[in-house]
């Protein structure tokens, strides 16, 4: 035992059973570092890399699925193209006649293709013929001079590709492009939404529960604006892909109700967002008018916030994100959210249409930060209106 | 005080039961009947209210974390009252030991001797405000040894300074607060 002096006694007698209260909300606090420490957490890039995975996924499937229908004829219609496929004067192809009759066969000739072909019978060489093709066709470049020959085209000739086996891939050299591609339509579109924006505030400890149900009391309404580019690729059967960028500026004037009643102020927040919208869209034609619904995500790359709130001791915090010190309320990026529309389009010009499309978008986590006593989560809903131009006649992806 | 004078049969044996499955209801039960105390633990060590809130806190979740290492030698709040101690310790910056208050005697050690009785009339609170108003060396070292119960030595390790530093804080401390009690006498009077 240490030598102790009076003073030193005088102090531990009378420390020793003393006792003094924290603050109310040390054990929220602790409850939620607690919290904090033991859920792993997904990085904020995570939901936009499954998304963008799972739309992938289902874009490369759903064209197997969409492209499996036989082709009707509509040769007369339809414009005939030039192929790259060249042959020379001694070329010769053999088309398998063991599934039904032949339906091409042409020696020195250039080929002119049926388009009542069934697709089942398309194409498929056996691989004994294999040699003798290869032997007895000489591919050569546009650069040389052989008979050059030119096909009929098919109005949904890009589609025939999906049906071909895996074998025809050996002759990929020998197909027509049209056989191998399927045909894109580039479109480009700008928005401009008025939206509204309701935000649900929750304690994260019931703590502050009671801080929360005032929040939410006293937060009204809030209006956003909007401005989108969107660029997008779409296919013939109507799904597509769409992604650019978009700027929302959403604004609150709140009115700060303090909870002794005794002050009252207003403040007039605001809130920058910028995201990156990754949308798929599928679209159908009625007469004139043209209708799809879209569903995707945003990936929000800033968010920008000015104004201010109570805290729940009842003082003003300021929570400018630009101000140094200001409190960090909220995260500076919101992670990912779900958004689907409805799309109504109508043709105005050439290549040109009206578009408004009436959508509802949710945040996905919340949008304060993880040190903050409350979860915000927000919901927007509103209409886009803008045009959609579409950009040259159609291509094929490399 | 919202956290103090909990009437509860629980015996601690119960509530470390309960902490060992993670139950939060005991967890706070620990937290509330032991929060006040060790808040005064915490303001010893800290400059101000704040910066001891911060201890607390990560004092409770290591305590929450590592209540399996409580092998029942000794009293939970014993226990509890290490680890603040310990969590205030580790934010320490060596440089608060070799400051030096000009003015102080630093040779003579003269409180072995009764205090004069306005000493014993002191509160507390105004007690802990003593401690607090201490260069940082000064009160860590006053701390250790003369509530703590810590020797020279296991100050001198828990700290990583010379013993001969650790009396020489512990001199000056006992100094400045005979001094300033001294001064509240005065204005007292």
């Amino acid at each position: 035992m240490n030598p102790k002096s009076p003073l030193d006694e005088l102090f531990r007698r009378k420390l020793a059973h003393y006792e003094v209260p924290p603050s109310d909300d040390l054990w929220g606090n602790i409850q939620l570092a607690r919290a904090k420490k033991s859920t792993p957490r997904l990085p904020f890039w995570a939901p936009w890399i499954i998304t963008s995975v799972c739309l992938a996924t289902l874009t490369y499937f759903s064209q197997d699925f969409l492209f499996q229908k036989p082709i009707e004829s509509t040769a007369k219609q339809e414009k005939p193209y030039k192929s790259n496929f060249v042959l020379t004067a001694e070329s010769e192809v053999h088309i398998d006649n063991t599934y039904e009759k032949p339906r091409a066969q042409f020696k020195n000739v250039a080929p002119v293709f049926d388009n009542s072909l069934p697709t089942q019978a398309a194409f498929i060489i056996p691989s004994n013929d294999l040699e003798q093709v290869t032997n007895t066709t000489n591919i050569t470049d546009q650069t040389e001079q052989p008979t050059e020959s030119t096909f009929t085209s098919f109005p949904n000739i890009a589609t025939l590709d999906a049906t071909l086996p895996h074998e025809l891939s050996m002759y990929s050299e020998l197909l027509p492009v049209p056989f191998k591609k399927k045909l894109w339509f580039a479109k480009i579109d700008f928005l401009l939404s008025q939206d509204f924006v309701h935000s649900s505030l929750t304690a994260k400890t019931p703590l502050f529960e009671n801080y929360s149900t005032s929040r939410n009391n006293q937060e009204d309404l809030k209006v956003s604006n909007s401005f989108a580019v969107r660029m997008g690729i779409s296919t013939l059967k109507g799904w597509g892909l769409r992604s650019g960028i978009q700027y929302s500026r959403m604004s609150q004037t709140l009115t700060l109700n303090f909870p002794d009643a005794t002050q009252r102020t207003t403040s007039k927040n605001t809130f920058e967002t910028i995201d990156i919208p990754l949308i798929l869209t599928k679209e159908q034609s009625f007469g004139k008018l043209r209708a799809g619904l879209s569903l995707g995500t945003y990936l929000n790359m800033a968010f920008n916030q000015k104004g201010s709130f109570y805290s729940p001791s009842g003082t003003l915090i300021e929570f400018t994100s630009s101000k140094p010190g200001a409190y960090p309320a909220f995260k500076n990026r919101l992670g990912a959210s779900l958004y689907s529309g409805i799309s109504l389009s109508i043709p105005i010009g050439n290549s040109l249409e009206f578009i408004a499309e009436p959508y509802v978008r949710s945040r996905i986590p919340s949008i304060s930060s993880e040190d903050y006593v409350l979860e915000q989560k927000i919901w927007y809903g509103g209409l886009f209106i803008g045009f959609r131009k579409q950009i040259g006649k159609g291509f094929y992806l490399p | 005080m919202r956290y103090l004078n909990i009437a509860s049969p629980v015996e601690d044996n119960e509530l470390i039961q309960g902490c060992l499955r993670q139950d939060r209801k005991y967890q706070e039960a620990v937290f509330r009947r032991y929060v006040g105390k060790l808040m005064v633990v915490s303001l010893r060590y800290a400059r101000h209210r704040m910066e001891a809130e911060d201890i607390l806190q990560d004092a409770f979740i290591r305590i929450f974390d590592h209540i399996d290492q409580f092998q029942g030698k000794g009293s939970l709040e014993g226990w509890m009252r290490r680890i603040v101690v310990n969590t205030a310790l580790k934010n320490i910056d060596k440089k608060s030991f070799s400051n030096e208050i000009i003015g102080l005697e630093t040779t003579a050690e003269d409180t072995s001797g009764a205090l004069p009785s306005v000493f014993s009339q002191l509160h507390e609170e105004e007690l802990l405000q003593l401690i607090q108003q201490l260069p940082d060396g000064y009160r860590i070292v006053f701390n250790m040894y003369a509530i703590e119960g810590y020797s020279h030595a296991e100050i001198s390790a828990l700290l990583g300074i010379q013993e001969s530093t650790s009396r020489s804080q512990l001199v000056k401390a006992r100094k400045m607060l005979q001094s300033q009690i001294l001064e509240i006498q005065k204005v007292a009077v």
